[in-house]
């Protein structure tokens, strides 16, 4: 039987478009070091670590083996995780894992990226099969330009949609000190001006690309309850994968973030999402992907997303906030981000996000993470043990 | 802290250049292999839940029945579909065939084909006005002149617009 599992400490560095000042290790280091104060204990005590990013971008192999002087996992077991977008989402899963079999007491996971040192445009056009479809992929823009069209289209939402939602992750940025684009935007119309990349994609309805690293630490049940932190609690967790080549007759699908949220709620017993999760933390990488995939999600109907953001329904004083932190769009140091995503929720269920906490008091938050094209981890977290 | 002062810092700069040779096994290799000799697109349907394996696989993704080794099973498809989408790319991008930026503005298109699978392109022909488009148009696969194929999806040279 799994053990529970609890986060205990929560590190994070301050995201920039650029960090030349500092190398990979140290950047590690910086979110190695917040996560192990935050935590209250010395890197001694920490059992294994799980570090990841993304495989191709700043092209060094091995990366782990780089990395282990600078985070205190020197002489330590632990394993390098790569899985694309999702990294960060199966860092926190596989550190669950490691600490919920019984193997080790204490974990931490690590997610960083510096993209100034590669070519992320490069590195991500490796995602597609090279003989099959990669010569005509367009990177992230292209492929969610078609989802943001795609979406309008059977929304019917209005190209403003995007923007409002750009709106809002602009004004939760701005109350998140770590968040990297903290731009003051106070309109939708200021928004709308923003220039295209492919339409109806503009640039502010895009995430950046950013440097940064993150940091959680994972503990059993037995050591949580004497840490120093109010430990948040692991609810479960979940990966899935969908046929990436073969699409019959859909243009655009989102099966792989159906089936992770539809099975994690329904084995947690969660039938009406919106009311019983009291955050979301998801990983939306443009604007447009935010309102589509609430939906898949479930925590929406179909077409509804949209228009309850116009509403206001996901600002951070509203009783379902959605990426309080300011989100993908704002903060994307790609290995990292995922990880940021369970981080923030994690901080929001302790109460300690500061400016940015959410005005309910949240019980049960949700964290997602999001890799091309198809490929979606997802966690349920909770401010108390049962 | 951060640093502003570059010429403190060192950051080197290099370029690589690296050699790749993808397999492509017997089933996409068939299929890549008729393109480029007959231009013709040639899929194996799937034994158990008898979908078409598009592109050919050794296995179905969803059934995981072992697929027939080319002739049996397969058959070609007729290179005509239905536009369901398409978006017009302005950014400037890299072709990851060449490393070169690719020539922009240009149109891509998704389409359902007749047999019911979807597949994506370039839409054609050059001169092709985006305001004409319309969802439900019937498209026509136009492959490159024989001596230009490299057994490659860009033998395709893109699809037609059918209608006028």
């Amino acid at each position: 039987m799994a053990r529970r599992v609890a986060i205990v400490g929560i590190g994070q560095t301050y995201h920039r478009s650029k960090r030349p000042d500092v190398n990979i290790g140290e950047l590690s280091a910086e979110a190695v070091r917040a996560a192990l104060e935050d935590a209250e204990v010395s890197a001694n005590e920490i059992g294994a670590y799980v570090t990841g990013n993304m495989e191709l971008f700043e092209g060094r192999y091995a990366q782990d083996m780089w990395q282990a002087d600078y985070i205190g996992a020197v002489g330590k077991p632990g394993i390098r995780v790569t899985t694309g977008g999702t990294t960060g989402g199966t860092l926190a899963s596989v550190a669950f894992e490691y600490v919920a079999s019984g193997v080790y007491d204490m974990v931490m996971a690590l997610g960083f990226e510096k993209q100034s040192e590669g070519d992320t445009r490069a590195g991500l056009k490796t995602v597609a099969d090279p003989l099959w479809s990669r010569w005509y992929t367009t990177g992230a823009i292209g492929y969610f330009a078609s989802q943001a069209r795609f979406y309008m289209k059977q929304a019917g939402a209005p190209e403003e949609a995007g923007s409002m939602v750009r709106l809002r992750l602009a004004k939760h940025a701005a109350l998140n000190p770590h968040a990297h684009l903290r731009l003051d935007l106070q309109s939708v119309e200021q928004i709308m001006e923003s220039p295209y990349l492919i339409p109806p994609l503009r640039q502010m309805d895009m995430c950046p690309t950013s440097e940064g690293a993150c940091a959680i630490v994972v503990a059993s049940e037995e050591k949580a309850s004497k840490m120093a932190r109010k430990p948040v609690w692991v609810k479960d967790w979940i990966s899935v994968h969908k046929e990436v080549v073969y699409i019959r007759g859909e243009r655009h699908s989102v099966a792989d973030l159906e089936m992770a949220a539809g099975k994690l709620f329904q084995r947690n017993g969660i039938t009406r999402p919106m009311e019983e999760i009291c955050v979301a933390e998801i990983y939306g990488p443009c604007t447009w992907a935010e309102l589509e995939w609430l939906e898949a999600y479930g925590f929406c109907e179909k077409g509804q997303a949209w228009r309850l953001e116009e509403k206001g329904q996901f600002y951070l004083d509203r009783e379902f906030p959605v990426n309080p932190s300011g989100g993908v769009v704002c903060t994307n140091p790609i290995g990292a981000t995922a990880l940021i995503r369970v981080a923030e929720v994690a901080l929001q269920l302790r109460g300690g996000a500061g400016n940015h906490q959410i005005a309910r008091r949240p019980t049960v938050g949700f964290s997602s993470a999001w890799g091309g094209s198809g490929w979606t981890v997802a966690h349920l977290l909770s401010a108390t043990k049962d | 802290m951060m640093m502003e002062n570059k010429e403190e810092l060192l950051q080197q700069e290099r370029m690589l250049h690296v050699r790749f040779g993808w397999s492509a096994g017997p089933y996409l290799g068939r299929f890549l292999a008729e393109l480029r000799d007959n231009g013709r697109l040639w899929v194996v349907r799937c034994p158990g839940c008898k979908r078409i394996l598009m592109p050919p696989r050794i296995v179905c993704a969803t059934c995981y029945t072992r697929a027939p080794e080319f002739p049996e099973g397969w058959f070609s498809l007729s290179g005509k579909g239905t536009l369901l989408d398409w978006e017009r790319v302005i950014y400037p991008q890299m072709d990851p065939e060449t490393g070169e930026i690719r020539p922009e503005p240009y149109l891509h298109g998704l389409f359902i084909l007749d047999e019911g699978v979807s597949f994506g392109h370039y839409l054609g022909p050059e001169d092709l006005d985006e305001k004409r488009l319309r969802e439900g148009m019937k498209v026509e696969m136009v492959m490159k002149a024989p001596e230009d194929r490299e057994g490659k999806l860009t033998d395709i040279k893109y699809f037609r617009i059918m209608e006028a």
